[in-house]
């Protein structure tokens, strides 16, 4: 038996929308390079690496990334402190291109003399088949930001 | 312009009229349900080890810093969750799977999880994955499912179900494009993955040793576009389910993809049942009315 009341399809316009958000938002994703719902799934891997560094009155140094572990979320963890040597994935480095102001701002917190926080991700592409190693050097592209820190 | 326009119009209502086998979607609930319950929580540690055991303790998502501050980094700007509200949904959620499974107020349930999980998902950058967002995403589809329970014989309305299968073959069809480029043809992408141990197995040891990188690299891209055909046409479409689950099967062999080769299964079997028509579905729609018996439809595939 067919239910009656909800055999009915919705109006066009609503199943046209909803055609167009589940077939297009994979290629939307990809068109303006975002990492959520691409579904590249393993076809893109980069290598990326992180440096972080805060200013004070002494001048900058270089922040270990490592030293952030016990701040970082277990889904945090994964993605940025292999950044310290070379990580490796696409929609990794994406993700941590975004969220490069908010590791300055954490960066702020854990050092209350800096003036300055600033972070530099670089990422790069994969080394050939020639050389399988993956800690291989290669040109890499850096993006960066930095906060000041509010004293 | 006219007349191709109405074409068009009758030809976009022709592919979402009609009607399905019911149960569909109580396997469709049921199976994401238990998925959700799986991956959400590490209940079944004791007797059945998963892939995702390896990083998940608990319930997923559970607060995991251990020192304040913390890095606050979430996807959607200025959504922060603490660790109470965090502990609070983490449990919610496995609540409201539970619920699912058991089929009380589905489209409510739905709707909930949807935002549960799509707020624990969010609220950190780092826990987006692709097997996550193609199951939460099935959740959310089920806010679209019909209310009412099937059995034996029931017909359903076969428009969710459409838009089910054109979400399944966008992201086919993305899958298979994101692999042409020179890194994936030329095995470099697989050759780094089996760097990093990603890949094992027997399967994956037989396979790179017949194929090499190159080769296997092409064949998984070719076999990500057949599915795109295969699904789309009548004729084939469950040859594509086939082998649909014959691929995902061999990928979760060699690749540690916790419940995604799990989730499509049970995604790709939405293509198995035939969608059956009214004689004339234009005229459905105009008359605002589609209560029919089984042996009224007539067999229309995809």
């Amino acid at each position: 038996m067919v239910d009656e009341s909800e055999a009915r399809p919705p109006p066009r316009w609503a199943l046209g929308l909803a055609l167009v958000f589940s077939v297009g938002m994979p290629l939307l994703s990809r068109t303006l390079a975002l990492p959520i719902g691409d579904y590249a799934m393993f076809a893109r891997i980069e290598r990326y690496h992180l440096d972080l560094s805060v200013t004070d009155a002494a001048g900058t140094r270089v922040v270990p990334v490592r030293s952030l572990a016990s701040h970082l979320s277990r889904d945090a963890r994964f993605v940025i402190l292999p950044a310290a040597s070379n990580g490796f994935g696409k929609d990794q480095t994406d993700l941590l291109a975004g969220g490069l102001g908010d590791l300055t701002r954490l960066l702020c917190q854990l050092h209350p003399s800096a003036i300055q926080a600033g972070a530099r991700l670089g990422r790069g592409p994969l080394p050939h088949q020639g050389s399988r190693e993956p800690a291989a050097r290669g040109p890499l592209t850096w993006t960066e930001a930095s906060a000041l820190c509010q004293r | 312009m006219k007349a191709r326009w109405t074409v068009a119009v009758h030809a976009f209502d022709a592919r979402f009229d009609g009607l399905v086998d019911g149960r569909i979607y109580e396997l469709l609930r049921i199976g994401l349900a238990l998925l959700l319950l799986l991956r959400s929580a590490d209940f079944t540690r004791p007797w059945l080890s998963l892939d995702h055991y390896e990083w998940v303790k608990g319930f997923d998502f559970s607060w995991s810093v251990a020192e304040s501050p913390y890095l606050v980094s979430p996807l959607v700007p200025g959504l922060v969750l603490g660790a109470r509200a965090t502990w609070l949904l983490v449990r919610a959620r496995f609540a409201l799977a539970l619920l699912l499974l058991f089929r009380i107020r589905l489209r409510w349930i739905a709707l909930l999880l949807t935002l549960f999980d799509y707020a624990l998902l969010f609220a950190d950058r780092y826990r987006y994955f692709h097997h996550l967002q193609v199951l939460y995403l099935a959740i959310a589809w089920l806010t679209l499912s019909p209310t009412r329970p099937a059995s034996g014989d029931d017909l359903r309305p076969a428009w969710p179900l459409q838009l089910l299968r054109s979400a399944l073959l966008g992201i086919y069809f993305a899958s298979g494009t994101a692999k042409l480029t020179v890194d994936w043809w030329s095995g470099d992408s697989l050759a780094v993955l089996a760097h990093l141990h990603q890949m094992n197995g027997r399967v994956w040891t037989w396979s790179s040793n017949a194929f090499g990188f190159g080769g296997l690299a092409k064949l998984v891209c070719f076999a990500e576009l057949s599915l795109v055909l295969l699904l789309s046409l009548r004729a084939t479409r469950r040859a594509g389910v086939v082998l649909g689950f014959v691929f995902h099967g061999l990928v979760s062999c060699v690749l540690p993809v916790s419940t995604f080769g799990a989730t499509m299964a049970l995604l790709l079997a939405s293509f198995w049942p035939a969608r059956k028509c009214r004689v004339s579905p234009p005229a459905v729609r105009a008359r605002g009315t589609a209560g029919e018996r089984a042996e009224d439809v007539a067999d229309v595939g995809v």
